[in-house]
């Protein structure tokens, strides 16, 4: 009796509910993913950036260190102090171009050799590169500045100049020419999300990547912390720096490679919207396939299940007639039998084949109540609704139960009025097997000399029956199991053994596909009465 | 319901002439049986094929028909009946021990006389609802022999 019509549609919404429940977690799952993964791509940036920091910090770092190793050349050299150290610092000029100036100069700051030819005298005294050579006593680097011979911008380095016996004979210096650094710096193969600067101890820009004309000089905004900083660049925009160190000079020039933050999170946030996508992709996907899988398995077992219903529905018809005919045999021949025709019976003879009739009669009577049982217990079962008269099927009724009451002397009483007639919609044959089962336990389950009362009232939309008798007690806790299948209470199996519980129950199939209600109250005195309503015309 | 007395009076000059299409032989004994008693002619086949051919050399007053025959159903049978003009207004008494209710409007609309559970009528009140239904067509009056 499941009912898979009505069903049908909550188990479709059940399944795309269900299909949600296994795929939320799992997009949430990858949403989590992803999420982790973005934080791991952003993390994966900024080493980038460091990296960049350190492979731009080590390029740098060799030129410095080609600086050093050229000075440390001209601080030995005697061509350097020689009378023709001039035209000998001109020619190494000549060599090397990323130098704008190659220079001597005496303790005291003046410039008695250049590369360049001086013009008029030059002192080099108040130059920072001069006085960290010459408090360090070693290699030393100066500042951004314009160089005092050549008046362009330069960052210069230093060596001291010592004699045999240790003592300074000046600082022979070299100065980097910008221009060029900045060329240099165009030709690195950095990453175009990347901007690079070079900048000296005090964050003055020396050169930069992308090239940004008048930058050199401007002194970098930002801290100059080593490391990872996030600051406001020279165009304004605040970017994560990485800051390395050139070299291993005091104060020496720095590295700085920055990226916007908008740029780190750039990649790592198409892969997160890559992920998302896929993700959504793969949910929609599922959920119509998993709908699609799932209405299909469903359809299959509704259909397994109407199949078997089918099955049901050609046996009951099937086999009312394969029981019910050779059960005709027996009722005939017996109906011959008795009518003497054939011959005429003794007492016992008369008496066995009434008992033959009163076995068929039982048989047949079981057939049928359970061939009804079986077709109202099928999902929908064929009702042919008619008015019906309910007090005359109750008058025809109570005919067939007269040999009981008879027995018994159990009265029988209408509490309307005899000619009243009350109109109901109802199938006419259940409605008579309902009314029959009623009165028909009603007389056979009552005291002896006791009466059975019919009542029917009137309502604005229904019709309220009731069926009222005085017999056997029924306990408490079997009161609420009469109308099981099969269900014998214990005091009606004392009386009639032969019951096969299955009358209450076909009476109250037959008034639940009327849509009505079949109860049952108990008194204290042992009064049993059945109670159900029907729609009235 | 008639007596049984008062069935051999009414038809005792007359004799009723009965067809039965039944093909379960216990029950088509009981029923020839029971009527023989009354004084019908009865006549007793077990399809609508058998049916037809007796038709050829016999005129039953009316005819109990049952529908679960082999072959062709009782109720198809039925519909040939009413196409033919010889047989068009016997009464036919519908038969069946089938739970199928739709077979009742069917019945009907093929102007069945009756439509009967076999199990649940007694034999002796199959005979007066034939006797009754033979007494009120006029169809019926004329094939008494």
């Amino acid at each position: 009796m499941f009912p898979w019509k009505k069903a049908s549609r909550g188990i479709h919404l059940n399944i795309i509910f269900l299909i949600l429940a296994i795929i939320t977690p799992v997009i949430l799952f990858i949403f989590y993913l992803s999420f982790t993964q973005l934080k791991k791509a952003e993390e994966a940036e900024i080493n980038r950036l460091k990296s960049s920091a350190v492979l731009v910090s080590t390029e740098y770092s060799q030129i410095v260190e080609g600086v050093r190793q050229l000075l440390i050349t001209l601080s030995i050299s005697e061509q350097t102090v020689g009378p023709n150290c001039s035209s000998y610092l001109t020619g190494l000029l000549e060599r090397y171009q990323r130098y704008s100036n190659i220079s001597f100069a005496n303790p005291s700051g003046d410039v008695l050799c250049s590369g360049v030819p001086l013009t008029k005298d030059v002192k080099v005294t108040d130059r920072l590169f001069f006085k960290s050579t010459i408090s360090s006593k070693t290699f030393s680097v100066g500042e951004y500045s314009l160089g005092p011979v050549t008046n362009k911008p330069i960052i210069t380095f230093g060596h001291p100049y010592l004699n045999a016996q240790g003592a300074l004979l000046g600082v022979v210096y070299a100065s980097i020419d910008l221009k060029w650094l900045g060329r240099l710096t165009q030709e690195l193969e950095i990453n175009t999300r990347e901007e690079v600067l070079v900048l000296d101890w005090k964050g003055k820009a020396l050169a930069s990547y992308p090239d940004k004309v008048g930058l050199t000089g401007k002194i970098f905004p930002g801290s100059l912390n080593a490391g990872i900083n996030k600051t406001i660049g020279f165009d304004g925009v605040e970017k994560i720096y990485v800051l390395e160190k050139i070299g291993t000079l005091k104060d020496g020039p720095l590295v700085a490679v920055g990226m916007t933050e908008a740029d780190i999170h750039k990649g790592a946030n198409d892969e997160f919207r890559k992920a998302i996508l896929i993700a959504i992709i793969i949910g929609l996907f599922s959920i119509i396939i998993g709908y699609i899988i799932g209405s299909s398995i469903i359809k299959r077992i509704i259909s397994e299940f109407d199949k078997i219903e089918e099955l049901r529905r050609s046996f009951v018809t099937l086999a009312s007639h394969q029981l019910r005919t050779p059960l005709t045999g027996i009722k005939y021949l017996s109906e011959i039998l008795i009518s003497e025709s054939t011959g005429r019976l003794n007492v016992n003879q008369k008496e066995f084949v009434k008992d033959i009739q009163t076995s068929t009669h039982r048989l047949i009577s079981m057939i049928g109540t359970l061939l009804n049982i079986s077709k109202l217990e099928l999902e929908t079962p064929t009702l042919l609704i008619e008015t019906v008269n309910i007090s005359k099927i109750f008058n025809e009724e109570r005919k067939s139960i007269n040999m009981l009451l008879k027995r018994n002397k159990i009265s029988f009483k209408f509490a309307n009025k005899k000619s009243e007639s009350i109109f109901v919609y109802a199938d006419p044959k259940l409605i008579r097997q309902a009314v029959s089962i009623l009165i028909t336990n009603a007389a056979k389950y009552s005291d002896a000399e006791s009466t059975v009362t019919v009542a029917i009232l009137n309502k604005k939309n229904n019709s309220i029956v009731s069926v009222t008798n005085t017999g056997i007690l029924i306990e408490q806790d079997e009161l609420p199991h009469l109308f099981d299948k099969f269900f014998r209470g214990k005091g009606a199996l004392k009386k009639n053994e032969e019951g096969s519980g299955l009358g209450l129950y076909l009476c109250k199939l037959i008034i639940n596909v009327h849509k009505g209600n079949l109860v049952v109250s108990q008194k204290k005195n042992r009064e049993i009465t059945f109670t159900f309503s029907l729609p009235i015309i | 319901m008639l007596s049984r007395t008062t069935m051999k009076k009414s038809i005792h000059t007359k004799r009723p002439k009965l067809l039965i299409v039944e093909d379960d032989l216990l029950i088509s004994k009981s029923i020839k049986t029971y009527f023989a008693k009354v004084n019908y002619v009865v006549k007793t086949v077990r399809s609508a094929e058998d049916a037809r051919e007796c038709l050829k050399s016999f005129t039953p007053s009316a005819m109990i028909l049952d529908i679960a025959l082999p072959q062709k159903n009782g109720l198809e049978f039925l519909k040939e009946l009413r196409n033919s003009e010889s047989w068009r207004h016997m009464p036919v008494i519908i038969t069946t021990n089938l739970d199928a209710e739709e077979n009742i409007h069917d019945a009907y609309l093929l102007s069945a006389a009756a439509y009967i559970v076999k199990s649940d009528l007694s034999l002796m009140d199959l005979v007066s609802k034939v006797t009754n239904h033979i007494n009120i067509s006029s169809y019926a009056q004329k094939t008494l022999s």
